[in-house]
C-alpha cells in the first residue's frame, strides 16, 4: 500500500472510529477529527514531502504512482473498458494537497465548538476530507469523477445542517448548481472514455481497450493524441451537433469546472452557501473545495483539449476578467463581512482562470500559486469572520467602529490577512497575482489574450484595496461603540484557542510572501509544462 | 384427410409434451398457486399462516428451480408453438421477478392493516402468486398472441390486488382507474396487433412473411399498428402516455401491493419489449426501404416516451408531498431512462436495461418498503411528517439517503453504475449510428437527473434537517432492519466495489432471436 492510500485511508479509519465512539462525547469525536487530520499533516511531511525534495524535475513527472486493476468492462464488439485505482501525484497535485492537510486540521480545531450531532458533523467532515484529497490525486477521469462527485453529498448536510438560518436553502441551491456543472462532466468522461485506448492493455488482449487514465488522453509534446481512435466521437476533427466534438467537450468541462471555481456567471451559488454556512464549513469550501474547479480547468480542459483551451482561451480570460471585476465590485457594496469575504473569493479565484488563459509559463505557475494562497489568506477571513459571528452574531460592517482599541490581537491578524488578500508586496497574495499578471501581459503583442483584459483585471486589485482598506477603517479605526442587537461586552480579543487558528496561516501568509521559491520549487516545471504543451497548438 | 389430422394432432400434442420440459419452474409455480388455493379452502381460516408461507414457499421454491433449469447457451427449443422461448435471458429476468413478488408476500404478511382485512388474506397471496406466473410468461413471450395473453394474466390479478383496500375511498379509486386505463390500453395494444396480423397473416415476427408483409402494407399504416402495441407496453411499464394510473395505484393500493408494482410489471413489461424491439429488428429484415422507415418510426416513439415520461414523471413529482405518490411519479421518471436504453439497440441496450432493472429493484423496493414501514409503525404518509427523523432513527435517514442519491444516480451507489452503463451504450450506439437522437436522449436524462435531485434529496434533508414534530419515534426493530439492509448494501456493493462482474455477466444474456 502505498503513500497516497495511506492518506486516503486516513479519514476514513478515524470516520470507523468515530461511528463506534458514543455520541455523547463531543470531545472526543473532535479529538479524533483532530487527531486524524494532523496525522494526515505529518504523514504528508514525512512520507510524501521527499520524494519531491528535489523540486519536480520534468512536466508530467508523476511520483508515487499506484496503479491498480480495479474494473474491467466488457462491451461486447465495442471493445473492453478499463478503470484504474489510480492514484499518483505532480507538482501541481503536491501543492493542492499541501493545502488541504495543513487548511484540514486548522478546520477540525475550530469545530469542537460544534455543539449539535456531532457525531455525524464530524462523520461527514471526514468523508469530505477524504473525497477533496482523492480529487486531487486521482488520474483515472473515473475515480477522479467519483471523488468529485461524491464530495457534494456530505457538504450538502455540511452547509445544511449547521448553517444559518437559511442553511436548508443555500445548501441545496449549492447541491443543485455544482450537480449541474458535474452530470454534463460524465457525458464527456465516458466519450473521451471511448476515444482513447489503453496502448500496452490493448496490445496484450488483442482488442480495443478503452481507457480512463487521463495521462493516455494527453498529447504529447508535439501535439500529437497517440492513443487517439480515429473517428471516435471526441477524436479531432469530428463535429457533434454542427460543432467540433472537442471545442463543445471543452466549453461544457469549462462551465462544470467554472461552477466550482467560482467563475462569473455561474457563481451564485458561492454567497449564499457561504453566508449560510457555519465557520469551518466556510473555512474548507473556500480553501480546498473551490480550488477543485481549478484544478479541473488546468488538468482535464486544458490537458486533454489543449487546442480547444489555446483556440477559445480569450473566453476564459474574458470569464477571469468579468469574475475579478465583477467579484470585487459586489464585493464594495457588502454590508454582511462574511458576504464581503465571499465575493473576494470569486474575484481571487479569477485570477486563476486569467493566469492560465494565458497559456504562459508565468501565468500557469501564478494561477497554481494564487490557489494555495487564496487557501490560506481566504481561510484566515473567514475565520476572521468567524470571530465575530462567535461573539455577537452579527456581522454587519457598519455596526462596529474601533475595534482596535478592543482587540488588538485579532486587529493585527485582520490586517495582515487584508493586506495579503489585497496583494500588498511582502506577502503572498502579492507574488502569485504578479506571476498571474506576468504570464498575462506576455510579450504584450504577442500574448494569446488582448492587453485590455489584463489591463482592467489590474483594476481588481484596485478595487480590492478599496473594499479592505474601508472595511478595515470603519471596524477598526476611531472610538470603541456597537450598535448591532448582540452582545458588546462579548468583544474581548482572542483567546489563546482562536489564536492558535490564525497563527499558522498568518506565518505562511509572511514567510510565502518573501520566498515564494518554497513552494515553486514544487510545482514550477509541473504548471509551466502545460504552457510548453499548450505552445505546440498555438 | 381423417387421418391426417389425428397424425397432425399427435405431431401437436407430442410438441407441446416436450416443451412442458422448458417450463418446470412455472410448473412448481403453479403447483405452489394450486396448493395454496387447496390451503385457502381448507385450513386458510383457522391457520392464518398456512397460505402466505405456502406462497413463499412456492416462490423460493421457484427461485431455486429457476437456478436450477439455468438454460444452455445453445440455441433452445420454441416452446408451445413458437410462443415461448426459453432462454437465460428471461432466466434472469424471472429472478428479478421472483425475488420481487417474494419480498411483496413478505411486506404483506407484516402488514397489520391488511392482516384485519375482513375477508382475510388468503386471497391476497393467491392472486399475488397468479400475477407472478403471468409476468413470468411475459419474459418469454415471442408471439403477439402470447404477449397479449400474458399481459393480461398479468393485469387482471394486478386489479384486484390493487381493490383489496377497496374499503378506503383511495383505493377504491385507484383500483377504478388502473381498470380503466388497463383495458383501454390493453383494447388499444389487441387493436394494433390484429392490424399487424392483418398485414402478415402471423403473430410470429420471425414468421417467413411477417416481413415482407410489413413492407408491402407501407410505413404508415404499420407505424400506426406498432404505436398500439407500444401502448400495451407504456401502460405496464408506467410510461408516457398510460402512466396516469401509476400516482393513483401508488398511493391507494396497500403498500406491498404498490412496492410489487412499481417493479416488478416493470421488469415483465420491459423484458417483453426488449424481446420484442430484437425480433421486429430481425423480422423487418434491414434491407428494404420500408423496414427502415418503420425502424425509425419506433425509435422516434420510444424516444419521445422515454423524454415525455422522463420530464413528466421528474417535474411532477418535485411537486409532491405524498411520499409513495411522489415515488410513483419518481418511477414513471425511472420509466424513461429504461426506455432510452431500449434505444441503444446496436450496443447491448438489454444488458443496460437488464443491469438497471437490478439496480432499480433494490432501490425502488427498498424505498417503498421503507415507505410501507413508516406507513405502518408511524402513520407517515407525507414527507414533512418525517422531520427530524435523523436525530431519533439515524440508521434509518442513512438507508433512505442510500436509496435516494442512488435513485438520482449520483456515486456511490449502484444508480450512478446504471447511468454510467447507459452512457456507455449510448455513446457506443452513437458511434455505431451517428444519430444525434441518442446524444439528445443522453443529454435530457442528465438534466433530469439535476432536476430529480431536488425532490429525492428533500426526503433524505426533511428526515435530517429541522426539528422533530412527533415525540415518540417507532424503533427499528425486527425484520425491516434486516429487509432494507438487504436492498441497501447491493446498491452500495455494486456502486463502488465491483460491479464489471455483474456488467460483464448480463452482456453474455442476450435474448436468443431465431425462428
Amino acid at each position: 500500500m502505498g503513500s497516497l492510500t495511506i492518506l486516503l485511508l486516513m479519514p476514513l479509519v478515524a470516520l470507523l472510529v468515530i461511528l463506534f465512539l458514543p455520541t455523547g462525547k463531543k470531545g472526543l469525536l473532535a479529538q479524533v477529527t483532530s487527531g486524524a487530520t494532523l496525522l494526515q499533516a505529518v504523514w504528508f511531511f514525512v512520507s510524501i514531502l521527499p520524494s519531491f525534495q528535489n523540486g519536480v524535475a520534468q512536466f508530467m513527472d508523476f511520483r508515487l504512482v499506484e496503479q491498480i486493476q480495479w474494473i474491467r468492462l466488457d462491451l461486447g464488439k465495442t471493445g473492453l473498458l478499463n478503470i484504474e485505482f489510480h492514484l499518483a501525484m505532480d507538482g501541481i497535485s503536491f501543492i493542492l494537497v499541501m493545502l488541504t492537510v495543513l487548511v484540514m486540521p486548522i478546520v477540525a480545531y475550530k469545530s469542537f465548538e460544534v455543539e449539535k450531532r456531532p457525531k455525524t458533523y464530524f462523520a461527514l467532515l471526514l468523508l469530505l476530507n477524504m473525497s477533496m484529497l482523492g480529487c486531487f490525486i486521482a488520474v483515472d477521469f473515473f475515480l477522479f469523477y467519483l471523488f468529485y462527485e461524491f464530495m457534494l453529498l456530505p457538504m450538502f448536510f455540511l452547509i445544511g445542517l449547521w448553517g444559518g438560518a437559511r442553511r436548508e436553502y443555500a445548501a441545496i441551491k449549492f447541491f443543485l448548481y455544482t450537480l449541474f456543472g458535474s452530470v454534463f462532466v460524465l457525458l464527456i468522461m465516458v466519450g473521451l472514455a471511448f476515444s482513447f485506448t489503453d496502448p500496452v492493455l490493448s496490445a496484450e488482449l488483442g482488442r480495443p481497450v478503452y481507457t480512463f487514465n487521463m495521462l493516455h488522453m494527453m498529447p504529447d509534446m508535439a501535439g500529437h493524441f497517440g492513443n487517439m481512435v480515429p473517428g471516435s466521437i471526441f477524436s479531432t476533427g469530428v463535429d457533434l451537433m454542427g460543432m467540433d466534438a472537442r471545442s463543445l467537450a471543452f466549453f461544457v468541462l469549462l462551465i462544470g469546472f467554472a461552477i466550482k471555481v467560482p467563475a462569473v456567471p455561474v457563481h451564485t451559488w458561492l454567497p449564499d452557501a457561504h453566508v449560510e454556512a457555519s465557520t469551518p464549513i466556510s473555512v474548507v469550501l473556500a480553501a480546498v473545495l473551490l480550488k477543485v474547479g481549478g484544478y479541473g480547468i488546468i488538468r482535464i480542459c486544458y490537458g486533454l483539449f489543449p487546442e480547444a483551451g489555446v483556440h477559445y482561451t480569450f473566453w476564459v480570460a474574458l470569464m477571469g476578467m468579468v469574475s475579478i471585476l465583477y467579484g470585487a465590485l459586489v464585493a464594495m457594496s457588502q454590508k454582511d463581512l462574511k458576504a464581503m469575504i465571499a465575493y473576494s473569493s470569486i474575484s481571487h479565484m479569477g485570477f486563476v482562470l486569467l493566469g492560465i488563459a494565458s497559456l504562459a509559463p508565468a501565468g500557469l505557475d501564478g494561477a497554481v500559486l494564487q490557489m494555495f494562497n487564496h487557501g490560506v489568506v481566504s481561510a484566515a477571513l473567514f475565520l476572521i469572520a468567524g470571530v465575530l459571528s462567535d461573539r455577537t452574531h452579527d456581522r454587519e460592517i457598519t455596526h462596529y467602529t474601533g475595534l482596535w482599541g478592543k482587540m488588538p490581537r485579532y486587529t493585527a491578524f485582520v490586517l495582515i490577512a487584508f493586506f495579503a488578500s489585497m496583494g500588498l508586496p511582502g506577502l503572498n497574495g502579492f507574488v502569485s497575482e504578479m506571476l498571474v499578471f506576468l504570464g498575462s501581459f506576455g510579450g504584450f503583442k504577442n500574448a494569446p489574450i488582448p492587453a485590455w483584459i489584463s489591463f482592467l483585471s489590474v483594476l481588481g486589485i484596485v478595487f480590492a484595496a478599496v473594499y479592505f482598506l474601508r472595511t478595515f477603517r470603519q471596524m477598526f479605526f476611531g472610538e470603541f461603540s456597537y450598535v448591532g442587537t448582540g452582545d458588546a461586552a462579548s468583544l474581548v480579543d482572542l483567546k489563546t484557542k482562536e489564536t492558535i487558528l490564525f497563527v499558522p496561516l498568518t506565518i505562511m501568509m509572511i514567510v510565502l510572501g518573501i520566498f515564494p521559491g518554497l513552494l515553486l520549487q514544487f510545482m514550477e516545471t509541473a504548471a509551466s509544462g502545460y504552457a510548453t504543451l499548450l505552445s505546440a497548438f498555438h | 384427410m381423417e387421418l391426417s389430422v389425428s397424425y397432425q394432432l399427435r405431431a401437436l400434442l407430442a410438441s407441446l409434451q416436450a416443451s412442458v420440459g422448458g417450463i418446470w419452474p412455472e410448473l412448481v409455480l403453479i403447483a405452489g398457486f394450486l396448493l395454496a388455493i387447496v390451503l385457502e379452502i381448507t385450513v386458510g381460516k383457522r391457520l392464518r399462516s398456512a397460505v402466505p408461507i405456502a406462497a413463499m414457499g412456492s416462490l423460493g421454491l421457484y427461485l431455486g428451480a429457476v437456478l436450477l433449469f439455468w438454460p444452455g447457451e445453445q440455441l433452445s427449443d420454441l416452446g408451445f408453438l413458437h410462443m415461448i422461448q426459453v432462454d437465460r435471458y428471461a432466466a434472469y429476468m424471472k429472478l428479478l421477478i421472483g425475488f420481487c413478488s417474494l419480498l411483496a408476500v413478505l411486506a404483506a404478511q407484516q402488514s397489520v392493516k391488511l392482516r384485519i382485512h375482513s375477508k382475510g388474506m388468503g386471497e391476497y397471496y393467491l392472486v399475488l402468486l397468479g400475477m407472478t406466473v403471468g409476468m413470468v410468461f411475459m419474459t418469454m413471450a415471442r408471439n403477439l398472441l402470447m404477449m397479449y395473453i400474458a399481459l393480461e394474466m398479468v393485469s387482471l390479478p394486478a386489479y384486484a390486488l390493487t381493490a383489496y383496500a377497496r374499503m378506503k375511498q383511495k383505493g377504491a379509486e385507484a383500483a377504478l382507474k388502473y381498470v380503466i386505463y388497463g383495458c383501454f390500453a390493453s383494447g388499444l395494444m389487441l387493436y394494433g396487433i390484429s392490424w399487424i396480423y392483418g398485414f402478415t397473416g402471423t403473430f410470429d415476427p420471425l414468421a417467413a412473411n411477417f416481413g415482407p408483409g410489413l413492407q408491402a402494407a407501407g410505413i404508415w399504416p404499420v407505424t400506426m399498428a406498432m404505436a398500439m402495441v407500444l401502448g400495451g407496453f407504456a401502460f405496464k411499464i408506467g410510461a408516457l402516455p398510460f402512466h396516469f394510473w401509476m400516482p393513483d395505484v401508488m398511493e391507494g393500493a396497500p403498500h406491498s401491493v404498490a412496492s410489487l408494482f412499481s417493479v416488478a410489471p416493470k421488469v415483465a413489461g420491459f423484458a417483453m419489449l426488449i424481446r420484442w424491439m430484437a425480433m421486429l429488428q430481425q423480422g423487418l429484415g434491414s434491407e428494404a426501404a420500408a423496414s427502415h422507415g418503420i425502424l425509425s418510426n419506433i425509435h422516434w416513439m420510444l424516444a419521445v416516451m422515454a423524454i415525455g415520461s422522463m420530464l413528466l414523471g421528474n417535474l411532477a413529482a418535485l411537486r409532491q408531498d405524498h411520499f409513495r405518490r411522489m415515488l410513483a411519479y419518481s418511477a414513471i421518471a425511472q420509466a424513461g431512462y429504461l426506455l432510452a436504453g431500449v434505444l441503444m439497440w446496436q450496443a447491448d441496450g438489454f444488458a443496460v436495461v437488464m443491469f438497471y432493472l437490478t439496480v432499480y429493484l433494490f432501490m425502488n423496493m427498498g424505498a417503498f418498503l421503507l415507505a410501507g414501514w413508516l406507513e405502518e409503525a408511524a402513520g407517515i404518509v407525507r414527507i414533512k411528517e418525517m422531520k427530524g427523523m435523523a436525530g431519533s432513527l439515524p440508521w434509518v435517514a442513512g438507508i433512505t439517503t442510500v436509496f435516494m442519491i442512488s435513485l438520482t444516480g449520483l456515486p456511490p451507489t449502484a444508480g450512478f453504475i446504471a447511468k454510467l452503463r447507459l452512457f456507455l451504450a449510448g455513446l457506443a450506439q452513437y458511434e455505431a449510428e451517428g444519430n444525434v437522437l441518442i446524444v439528445i436522449l443522453l443529454v435530457v436524462v442528465l438534466l433530469n437527473t439535476v432536476i430529480s435531485l431536488f425532490y429525492y434529496l428533500r426526503v433524505s434533508s426533511t428526515m435530517i434537517f429541522g426539528n422533530p414534530t412527533i415525540k415518540s419515534w417507532p424503533a427499528f426493530r425486527g425484520l425491516i432492519p434486516v429487509v432494507l439492509a438487504t436492498m441497501a448494501i447491493p446498491l452500495l456493493w455494486f456502486g463502488i466495489i465491483s460491479f464489471d462482474r455483474l456488467i460483464n455477466f448480463l452482456g453474455t444474456l442476450a435474448p436468443i432471436v431465431h425462428g
